[in-house]
């Protein structure tokens, strides 16, 4: 059975790079990871060219590819509504999040988001399966490739780059989890 | 046809009107983060534009800069956009990189940037004291720099403007507006931040009304984190989005 192409949005694909962890995104889903091109245009700003070296390197030797939307497509239309929140009630949400949401729903992926407050509505929408980077350090570590200790500091350090876990520590979120 | 003497009180206008006294030099940067509905934009605009004025509907103006100059002369070309920002009738602005030169529209908006960073009055005064110190006749090369460390302007800016007066006549104008004086600067014992571009990585940003809509947009839930993170990325803000690489204020 072919496994579910995984559909990253920029939060949770840049705490990996910012720790330098885009190597076990590799050992845990190489072929199956998907950049949005949307996700991808958020992660070449100037500023932070190192971080886009790291996607380069990711798309050219096939750890990840990147998908485009094009226009008058089902993604396409369902990209827009969620970029402009034509249903009342909603924000507005990101190009990167909203490309990554449509993209999963019409190739029945996964979305790869951390940013649950606004996103969570989606996932249940559109019945999405769903990961966040909690779920892929948890995977990592039953896996064996990260101890919870390194797991932790991990944790830490993407905090300090603001990303949004929702805990203060992996620990606590495998607390969570397991409760 | 350029009117010296109307520059020279639009100027002096500009400076009241935004809280400055008639003779100090300006933190022009700082100024412009205080001008209600005004982005400031840096970005490297190549190598013939200085500069660029865009004005919107209401209070909703846009100036960018030419990041790869010298710090000195982004001061300066700030300064020339806030003439086309107070005083041009046109909506959209795009400036060469030589100065006095263009349209006289364009001429106009260098000369209102030099009364603006250096009041006719204070410049005058200072180049009098500088001569009568050293017993010369005519500025110096280092006098020159002294002046344009006080001001903050870039040296072609202070040649330019000096060479209309008696204390610097055409044949040493000339022959100082092509000098190299970053170095000579430094033997001065003043910090060379004047003359140089900022690093490549540093010559991105956006300030201003931009970055405080979009944190009303956010703070009003009207978009989401994704949404502010990514409008404050197309304005270059990694600062705000992954923080500072060395985070946390400093308390002195």
């Amino acid at each position: 059975m072919t496994e579910s192409l995984l559909f990253f949005d920029t939060d949770c694909l840049s705490a990996f790079l910012w720790v330098n962890q885009e190597n076990l995104l590799e050992q845990l889903y190489c072929g199956r990871i998907v950049i949005p091109a949307e996700v991808y245009k958020e992660l070449s700003i100037p500023t932070i060219p190192h971080l886009k070296a790291k996607v380069d390197l990711m798309l050219k030797n096939g750890i990840a590819r990147k998908a485009s939307i094009q226009t008058e497509t089902k993604e396409y239309h369902l990209y827009r509504k969620l970029v402009t929140a034509s249903d009342s009630g909603h924000v507005i949400i990101g190009d990167g999040e909203a490309a990554a949401i449509a993209l999963a729903k019409v190739y029945n992926g996964i979305l790869v988001s951390n940013n649950l407050k606004d996103i969570l509505v989606y996932v249940h929408e559109f019945s999405l399966q769903h990961k966040t980077t909690g779920t892929i350090l948890k995977e990592a570590l039953e896996a064996g490739l990260i101890t919870e200790v390194f797991g932790n500091q991990l944790w830490q350090g993407m905090l300090k780059k603001r990303r949004k876990l929702g805990f203060l520590t992996f620990s606590d979120y495998l607390k969570n989890e397991s409760q | 046809m350029i009117d010296y003497a109307g520059l020279m009180t639009k100027a002096a206008m500009l400076r009241k009107k935004l809280g400055e006294d008639s003779d100090s030099p300006i933190d022009v940067f700082a100024l412009a983060q205080r001008i209600e509905g005004l982005s400031l934009v840096y970005y490297p605009l190549g190598e013939n534009l200085s500069g660029m004025c865009i004005k919107g509907q209401g209070e909703n103006n846009v100036v960018a800069i030419n990041s790869t100059m010298t710090q000195g002369r982004q001061r300066f070309t700030l300064a020339h956009e806030f003439y086309h920002l107070y005083f041009d009738e046109n909506m959209v602005a795009v400036c060469e990189k030589n100065l006095y030169s263009g349209k006289d529209v364009e001429k106009s908006a260098d000369l209102f940037a030099s009364y603006f960073l250096m009041p006719e009055a204070a410049l005058l005064i200072m180049a009098k004291t500088l001569i009568k110190n050293s017993q010369k006749q005519q500025l110096t090369l280092e006098d020159l720099i002294h002046i344009e460390q006080y001001f903050g302007v870039s040296h072609q800016a202070i040649v330019y403007r000096l060479r209309f007066t008696p204390y610097l006549e055409q044949s040493k104008a000339d022959l100082f507006f092509n000098v190299f004086v970053r170095s000579r600067a430094e033997f001065l014992g003043y910090s060379s931040d004047l003359y140089k571009a900022l690093p490549i990585e540093k010559q991105y940003m956006t300030y201003g009304h931009y970055i405080k809509q979009a944190e009303q947009l956010f703070s009003k839930g009207l978009i989401s984190t994704g949404k502010y993170e990514q409008l404050l990325l197309d304005a270059f803000r990694t600062d705000l989005v992954y923080g500072e690489e060395e985070d946390g204020d400093v308390i002195d």
